[in-house]
């Protein structure tokens, strides 16, 4: 009964669960890797977009990020002190990278006003089901949209010319991060759980992996012009050195 | 905690079986306004809940509606004036009963306890039996048994159970969620003794603490097995518990107050709505149930009717329509209906080949609702009984 | 890498499950069971074995549905044995099929369905109706939606409109309006 009218797509859904199956099992066949993939997109999709370093205005949007332990048992455990290492780690390397192409990114600044903190939640909201859809229908190819033609064409509509005005900025940066760390003596778990994990549909990071997403939406227009996709299973976004690594790939291509 | 970990932990603990049995530590009460040091495993949990929290806040199931949200949070304050700054509570519309405590202190009390509990009295025990899980920091004793394996295998149950229920999408989550915070039945002994004591102490008549339990129990008697109650997949109810209880209760009978007016009062607003939410459930036997319960408590015999003539209405089965009929016309005759009692008796007279009688009710209904939403489908039905 | 990984995940699935999807050519009537419609614009179309989902940007920002609910199935068309689930009865007036349809939709997960502005409207040559709705997903993110719909033959037809209140839905909605006065029966 639900199938029919949820709006999510089953079938592109368990296609990627079988992409997700298809990344760990190359894992656990041990080697080291970083795969990204960044992609242009927006009305600017045909010309590719650039920033103007040192006048371009680009609001750091809250970061959704979270590092768990895994236990011997195979539980997730979140790590508080480990997210909020992870999550200063992240922003000061973001910061770093940035000011070294000459950008300075702007902090998200919470609004006061009720109405417009619902306004942001509401965007915030539209960029995580927009992320999953560009995942889904752009960079899976057995799930292309025909009427898309392969481009990244995707937006977060006029409301985000509001978020732009409201925190000065022409552009948006968000980023997705999960992160897991296995105690000792976890592989053989390991294996069970990601074909668990793999049925149920979500990707959860296993042990000593990180997946993520960041994209730059131009809040004129609120298209999403570039997106990149990371996932890599070195890097210890715990401590600051590694942890600019991670940002390194993550924010590889970014156009500036 | 997501359906999606909620369901992962479950398997991994599948997989990895239940063998050892360690007994868990002695752990100290949460005093008010202790938060947790970084580094420690219940930091984490912390860390966990304040994200679905955050999910929670701005879930379309949150009720906001300020009156109601300061009346039940003003119950709380009463039962502890210094914890309720640590707590923060969520009116979640769901027609269930069920309230749960994490161990951030988000307090979930779902729509349908409220339309459940008769009077403050009993609110303020079920409230201050969250509290207790609270106070002795239930969950993360509960995190550290899990982990040690000690009881792993009683949380696959209740996972599994819960996902029994039929619960989908994010009254699937809230449900995982709650059962993640089902406590063994040593921590529930200790929280019906806390709310209990805070009940009592804050004046509240104690004999009424045991009555939800039991009309709980009618209510799943009347719904049968095919629809298990969340409130009890995740609080084990045992007969030693009610009897504690009870025995506790007549001790203490007859010196407090039940709070039946300020609650019937609180409620008004709302309770059509949740019976509204309460009928869609098909329940009908245990619906009935809570509907006689809210006659028996005073509340508006003409809404309680037209809602009991809704229920015959959507069973649908041979013979419902006259009953559903005779509910509505009751309704009517009473205080209270709401003016959409006259459009579902004109949709039941119409079926039945009353079409005059149709036509009167709903000419009765755009009297009652002139600025009703379906006025135009309304009308039109009219033309098309003439 | 992800390419790579894609590509094989692809072949994987090209022989399974995942159904060709079309671009329908805006102007040209499409049979939907015993009526036509004209798509207005290229929509994204699958070709399912049973029913009808097309979509511009994504199923999860919008979604337009064309259902067949035949006497005793739920919405999307299946036997409901335990009773639980709302199923359409033939014999369901307009505000019971709105009803029928909003049930189904908070049974599905949605939260805060509300309809509103029940009226009547012409199904092609039938006699039909229409309302909107508002309602928030799981994660609280607000959509909107349009049912349009008839009954004909004991069987409910039924068309949905719904998409993310920002952008998605409002973007289509006049070609929606368009669409629904392009019913041919």
């Amino acid at each position: 009964m639900l199938t029919a009218l949820s709006l999510q797509d089953s079938k592109c859904r368990s296609s990627l669960r079988v992409v997700a199956v298809l990344v760990t099992a190359f894992v656990l066949a041990g080697c080291t890797t970083t795969l990204t993939e960044s992609h242009t997109g927006g009305n600017a999709a045909d010309q590719s977009i650039k920033l103007n370093a040192a006048n371009a205005r680009v609001v750091l949007m809250p970061l959704d990020i979270q590092l768990s332990e895994l236990t011997a048992a195979g539980l997730e455990e979140p790590k508080a002190d480990w997210t909020e290492a992870a999550r200063s780690h992240v922003i000061d390397a973001l910061n770093a990278e940035m000011s070294g192409r000459g950008l300075t990114l702007r902090q998200y600044r919470k609004p006061k006003d009720r109405t417009r903190q619902r306004r942001d939640d509401q965007i915030e909201k539209l960029h995580s089901k927009v992320g999953g859809t560009i995942l889904v229908h752009h960079y899976s190819p057995m799930n292309w949209l025909p009427t898309k033609q392969g481009k990244m064409d995707w937006t977060l509509g006029s409301t985000a010319r509001q978020l732009g005005n409201d925190q000065n900025s022409e552009f948006a940066l968000f980023v997705f991060l999960r992160d897991s760390y296995a105690t000792g003596g976890r592989k053989a778990a390991m294996v069970a759980s990601t074909i668990v994990g793999s049925l149920i549909g979500t990707p959860v990071a296993k042990a000593g992996e990180r997946i993520g997403f960041a994209s730059l939406v131009d809040l004129r227009t609120g298209d999403v012009v570039w997106f990149n996709v990371l996932y890599s299973d070195s890097g210890d976004m715990r401590e600051p050195e590694p942890a600019r690594a991670v940002v390194n790939d993550l924010i590889a291509g970014f156009p500036i | 905690m997501t359906r999606t970990n909620a369901s992962v932990l479950a398997a991994a603990l599948l997989l990895v079986g239940a063998c050892t049995t360690t007994p868990p530590e002695p752990i100290a009460d949460l005093k008010p306004g202790e938060r947790p040091a970084l580094g420690t495993d219940e930091a984490g949990l912390w860390m966990q809940m304040d994200r679905v929290e955050e999910k929670l806040s701005t879930s379309g199931r949150v009720v906001t509606d300020p009156a109601l949200n300061n009346y039940v949070r003003t119950v709380t304050c009463r039962l502890s004036a210094e914890y309720c700054k640590d707590l923060r509570l969520y009116i979640v519309q769901t027609p269930h009963f069920n309230a749960s405590m994490a161990p951030n202190g988000t307090m979930q009390v779902w729509t349908g306890t409220l339309l459940r509990v008769q009077n403050e009295a009993q609110l303020a025990y079920v409230l201050g039996h969250e509290m207790g899980h609270y106070i002795r920091r239930h969950s993360v004793q509960r995190w550290r048994s899990i982990r040690n394996k000690t009881d792993s295998m009683a949380f696959f149950t209740v996972t599994t159970r819960m996902a029994g229920l039929g619960f989908v999408g994010d009254l699937a989550d809230l449900a995982a969620m709650a059962s993640v915070m089902a406590f063994s039945r040593d921590h529930e002994r200790e929280s019906d003794d806390i709310g209990f004591d805070l009940m009592v102490k804050a004046g509240y008549a104690a004999e009424e603490a045991p009555k939800i339990w039991m009309a709980l129990e009618a209510e799943r008697d009347a719904a049968g097995a095919e629809t298990p109650s969340v409130f009890f997949s995740s609080h084990p109810a045992t007969d030693e518990r009610l009897a504690t209880l009870q025995a506790r209760a007549s001790a203490q009978a007859g010196r407090g107050n039940t709070g039946s007016k300020p609650y019937a009062a609180a409620i008004r607003r709302y309770r059509s709505a949740w019976l509204r939410d309460e009928v869609r459930k098909r329940d009908f036997e245990g619906t009935r149930i809570v509907l006689a319960n809210l006659l028996e408590a005073g509340h508006p015999a003409g809404e309680i009717h037209y809602f009991e003539g809704e229920l015959y209405r959507l069973r649908g089965d041979d013979g419902d329509m006259k009953q559903a009929i005779g509910s509505y016309r009751k309704a009517l005759a009473s205080k209270g209906a709401p003016a959409e009692t006259h459009r579902a008796l004109g949709l039941m007279y119409w079926k039945s080949n009353q079409p005059s009688l149709a036509r009167k009710s709903f000419r009765a209904y755009l009297a009652a609702a002139p600025k009703a939403e379906d006025r135009a489908m309304v009308n039109s039905y009219i033309q098309q009984l003439k | 890498m992800i390419r790579k990984l894609t590509a094989l995940a692809a072949l994987l699935l090209a022989t399974a499950c995942v159904p060709s999807v079309v671009a329908t050519p805006p102007q040209e009537p499409i049979q939907i069971g015993f009526y036509s419609v004209t798509p207005q614009i290229e929509w994204n179309r699958p070709m399912l074995i049973n029913g009808e989902a097309w979509t511009v940007d994504g199923y999860a920002l919008q979604a337009l549905r064309f259902l067949e609910v035949a006497h005793g199935q739920t919405l999307s068309g299946e036997e409901d044995p335990e009773k639980k689930a709302p199923v359409f009865r033939k014999t369901m007036l307009p505000n019971e099929i709105q009803e029928f349809i909003v049930e189904t939709l908070a049974a599905g997960g949605w939260a805060n369905v509300k309809p509103k502005g029940l009226k009547p409207a012409r199904f092609g040559d039938l006699p039909g109706f229409r309302f909107n709705f508002a309602m928030a997903s799981e994660d609280g993110l607000e959509y909107e939606g349009i049912a349009y719909g008839t009954v004909r033959e004991d069987t409910l037809h039924v068309i949905l409109y719904m998409g993310t209140r920002m952008h998605y839905f409002p973007k289509y909605a006049k070609d929606v309006e368009k669409i629904f006065a392009s019913i041919r029966t």
